[in-house]
């Protein structure tokens, strides 16, 4: 039997209940049998003092519980937990342990909405919790963030114990009796206690998490280190405990933490603590109605054909040379409400960043203790808020800058304090509205970016051949190139040169651009900039023919009548455009999507340069009609996955108007000129 | 799709699963069924957005109460003459579990209730004709109605053509300008 399982059962132990102590000398003494050396010898004593027991009375007992976690621990420090390699069977009066079992079965007597409502409701909880437990963290002393923490582990409990979920409520039950101790005055804050805190709350999203994927009935596979964790926690409260029976000071200055806690109480201020939070107002408290994504959408829908509608009724002609004032006015005043239904309704799926915003904070905090390094992390724009759809998608690529600027781009303090900084750094991760885009920017004050390594590693790549006439941006532009990292070693994070590529790939699927602002030795800064909503397209009508497409603004470079001099052909079929210096290939709308009624003279009609980041080619269309916002829709099931289609979008006129996918496009008429060729 | 597999094994046992109501139309001079039960509504024609790179038959998408939905002409899909627009010509909109579209028709006709015992297996038409898009053949009331599986119809997998293109290599014939 393991040795942390004898120090559990002994912890569990009731010296009151006969049995169960019975139950604990002989686990012990089995322990005994296959231990050698020192260890046995400690074990010897144990049996001993377990022996004792029976003829004492309940207070001895329980001295003797005490001696005996102390003699337990001296032989786990001999074995490192672990009395022998054989895995010994386990035996039957083990203290029960829910979590003993790798599997875990839901009832099927669960209503499926039941399980759900009780997902979303738990994970909003876990979410709350975690935020007030980094909160908890810089101000210990406040009761009301730790009571937050409470209730949270405590409606966990409570609803999980209503579904049979034991895996969960026990973890939720041990940390509530952690922080019981700690709110009731017995114990004093410290990391630990925040660790294994937001450790136990990872634990419950992922078995959350899991839960989700199946359904009523279905087994479900806990997640590794549970018992681990269950055992983590038992330890930390056992420790606390004998520290308390053994000499307390000296004890408890050993616990992460500690020392922190006393420097923090000592000086009211809280420069010191690393893990600031701040610019965070007293929460607000909001009624929220929960209502499901797909009658939000439906909802939008319908107030969308109403503006429509409206706009047939006020383009009518009845209307629009009607001699009835009184009409018109009215209808005016009916467009107006309309559209500020409208504008409202667009709002209804945005939701705060706040929830992303925390888990950077998080995630930083975990990879600095890591790393040694100390970092204060400032979120600023929690309120800011984003399309629903995109928020997942934002998490990506923040993750990988705040990796990267933990791991890359923070000094280890002693190196910032002989470069003249203060050896507590700082990163920024700020939010905020500019125009109808939202920029979130995340820096740091390391040692930034250089230029001298980057072209080195760029050289070395055959990426250029000399980076004498190259800007610092383009410089910069580069470490978004796959596979490119300047990293001298790969870490368990980072390293791998994969980071920065994925974000420039998400900042781009998001419709959005990524700037970099560096200094050496200061810092550096990267700037993404993204639509608010991927819901509302940006874009120009163009027409071939009589057909009219939408292409996004964002991927526009410029539109323009070409002179016959910037057109060069080759072998009389392929056309391409000189801009800029560049020569561009030409793509014939009309040829691709093979409309016959389009003009066919590259000089009478409009070459749009369009780009996806990657690559740059001229289309060619018959006229550019109009800007437009609008609404993205996806063409019905089945004809979803047209590779030159990115949506559709109902227009002014109730017709349904097709939004291109520019990539697609350019690697359509690719593959188009490769096989004519 | 499963009435006709279960038919096809069991030749003699009753062919209830295929009794029912149907809503009837033409195309040309033929007269087709489909379930009541998987018709959405019926709409007149409406402008139809041509989307590229689909098959022929896919006339495009139109716009029903902001939903988009693709829309096919039924002739063309059995290879019979593309659909010439009339006043009669109108849109059946068709729901399945897995997709909405709309099917273009020549006229709509009745709702009719076709009973197992006027239900006929589709006979043999040779190679010519294609008849496993064809639940059976409904004889009520002495004509006869050709009672189409039109989930299979609509979920066909060669909806968008560029694979098509890409996978034979033989550049499609409006690609030879290029």
């Amino acid at each position: 039997m393991n040795l942390n399982n004898l120090a559990i059962s002994l912890i569990e132990l009731d010296p009151e209940n006969l049995s169960d102590l019975d139950a604990f000398k002989k686990n012990l003494v089995l322990s005994k049998g296959e231990a050698r050396g020192h260890l046995k010898d400690v074990l010897e004593q144990a049996c001993a003092e377990v022996d004792a027991w029976s003829g004492q009375d309940l207070e001895s007992r329980q001295a003797g519980i005490v001696r005996l976690g102390d003699l337990l621990e001296q032989a786990m420090e001999f074995r490192g937990g672990n009395l022998s390699a054989v895995k010994p069977e386990k035996p039957q009066d083990v203290p029960p342990q829910t979590a003993g079992s790798r599997n875990f079965t839901l009832s099927r007597d669960f209503d499926s909405d039941l399980l759900n409502e009780f997902i979303v409701e738990n994970m909003e909880v876990a979410t709350m919790a975690e935020s007030a437990i980094l909160d908890w963290e810089k101000d210990s002393g406040n009761q009301e963030l730790l009571n937050t923490i409470f209730r949270g582990f405590h409606t966990i409990k409570g609803t999980s114990a209503f579904l049979n979920l034991d895996c969960v409520k026990d973890l939720a039950h041990h940390v509530e009796s952690m922080l019981v101790r700690v709110r009731d005055g017995q114990d004093n804050f410290t990391r630990g206690h925040a660790d294994l805190a937001l450790k136990s709350l990872d634990m419950i999203k992922s078995i959350l998490e899991r839960m989700k994927s199946s359904g009523p009935g279905q087994q479900i596979e806990l997640p590794l280190g549970l018992e681990e964790m269950h055992e983590a926690l038992r330890i930390f409260i056992s420790n606390i405990r004998n520290s308390k029976v053994n000499d307390q000071s000296a004890e408890r200055a050993d616990l992460p933490g500690f020392k922190e806690l006393l420097a923090q109480k000592n000086g009211e201020t809280l420069p010191d603590q690393p893990w600031v939070v701040s610019q965070a107002p007293e929460p607000v408290v909001e009624s929220t109605v929960r209502v499901k994504i797909d009658r939000l959408d439906k909802l939008l829908d319908t107030v969308g054909e109403l503006v429509i509608a409206q706009t047939m009724v006020g383009q009518d002609e009845l209307v629009v040379n009607g001699k009835n004032h009184e009409l018109n006015k009215k209808i005016s005043q009916a467009e107006k409400i309309v559209r500020e239904l409208h504008d409202l309704s667009m709002f209804l799926r945005m939701v705060p960043l706040k929830g992303t915003l925390q888990k950077m904070v998080r995630l930083a905090r975990d990879l600095s203790q890591k790393n040694g390094k100390i970092v204060k992390i400032i979120t600023e724009g929690d309120e800011t808020e984003i399309d629903r759809n995109m928020v997942d998608m934002l998490a990506d690529p923040l993750v990988h800058l705040i990796r990267n600027a933990v791991d890359h781009g923070i000094e280890m303090p002693d190196e910032r304090q002989r470069l003249g900084k203060s050896s507590e750094s700082r990163i920024y991760l700020t939010a905020g509205n500019a125009e109808s885009s939202i920029i979130l920017t995340v820096s740091d004050d390391g040692r930034g970016l250089s230029r001298r390594k980057i072209v080195d590693k760029a050289m070395a790549m055959g990426l250029i051949d000399s980076a004498e006439r190259m800007t610092d941006q383009e410089v910069w532009q580069m470490i978004f190139h796959p596979g490119f990292s300047t990293a001298e070693k790969v870490t368990e994070v980072s390293g791998r040169g994969v980071g920065l590529d994925v974000v420039c790939r998400a900042v781009e699927a998001l419709r959005g651009r990524i700037e970099v602002q560096n200094s050496e030795g200061q810092g550096c800064a990267f700037i993404m900039k993204m639509p608010l909503t991927l819901a509302i397209t940006d874009g120009m009508v163009v027409k071939v023919g009589s057909q009219r497409y939408i292409l996004p603004t964002g991927n526009i470079q410029k539109a323009l009548r070409p002179a016959e001099s910037d057109i060069h052909t080759v072998n009389q079929r392929a056309e391409m455009l000189s801009f800029r210096d560049e020569l561009l290939p030409v793509f014939r709308l009309h040829r691709l999507f093979n409309i016959s009624d389009a003009k066919t003279e590259l000089i009478s009609g409009l070459l749009v340069v369009i780009g996806d980041g990657q690559e740059c080619c001229a289309l060619f269309v018959d006229d550019l009609l109009s800007q437009t916002q609008v609404v993205t829709k996806l063409l019905g099931k089945g004809i979803n996955n047209v590779p030159v289609v990115a949506g559709g979008a109902i227009m002014g006129d109730g017709t349904v108007g097709l939004i291109l996918d520019v990539t697609g496009i350019i690697n359509m008429a690719r593959q188009r000129l490769n096989v004519t060729t | 799709m499963n009435h006709a597999t279960a038919v096809k094994e069991n030749q003699s046992i009753s062919v209830d699963s295929r009794a029912g109501k149907y809503l009837t139309f033409f195309l040309a001079s033929e007269e087709y069924g489909v379930e009541i039960l998987k018709v959405q509504e019926i709409i007149e024609r409406m402008p139809i957005t041509p989307v590229p790179l689909t098959s022929k038959y896919i006339l495009g998408v139109i716009n029903l109460r902001g939903k988009i939905h693709p829309v096919m002409d039924l002739k063309m899909k059995f290879g019979m003459d593309p659909t010439r627009m009339t006043e009669e010509t109108c849109i059946i909109v068709i729901k399945t579990s897995a997709l909405m579209m709309g099917v273009l028709v020549d006229k709509v006709s009745e709702v009719v209730n076709v009973a197992s015992d006027d239900i006929e297996n589709t006979p043999s038409l040779g190679t010519d004709v294609n008849t496993e898009y064809l639940l059976g053949v409904g004889k009520a009331g002495g004509r006869v109605r050709l009672l189409l599986d039109i989930e299979k119809v609509i979920t066909a997998s060669d909806i968008i053509h560029l694979k098509k293109a890409a996978e034979t290599s033989v550049p499609e014939p409006k690609a030879e300008t290029i």
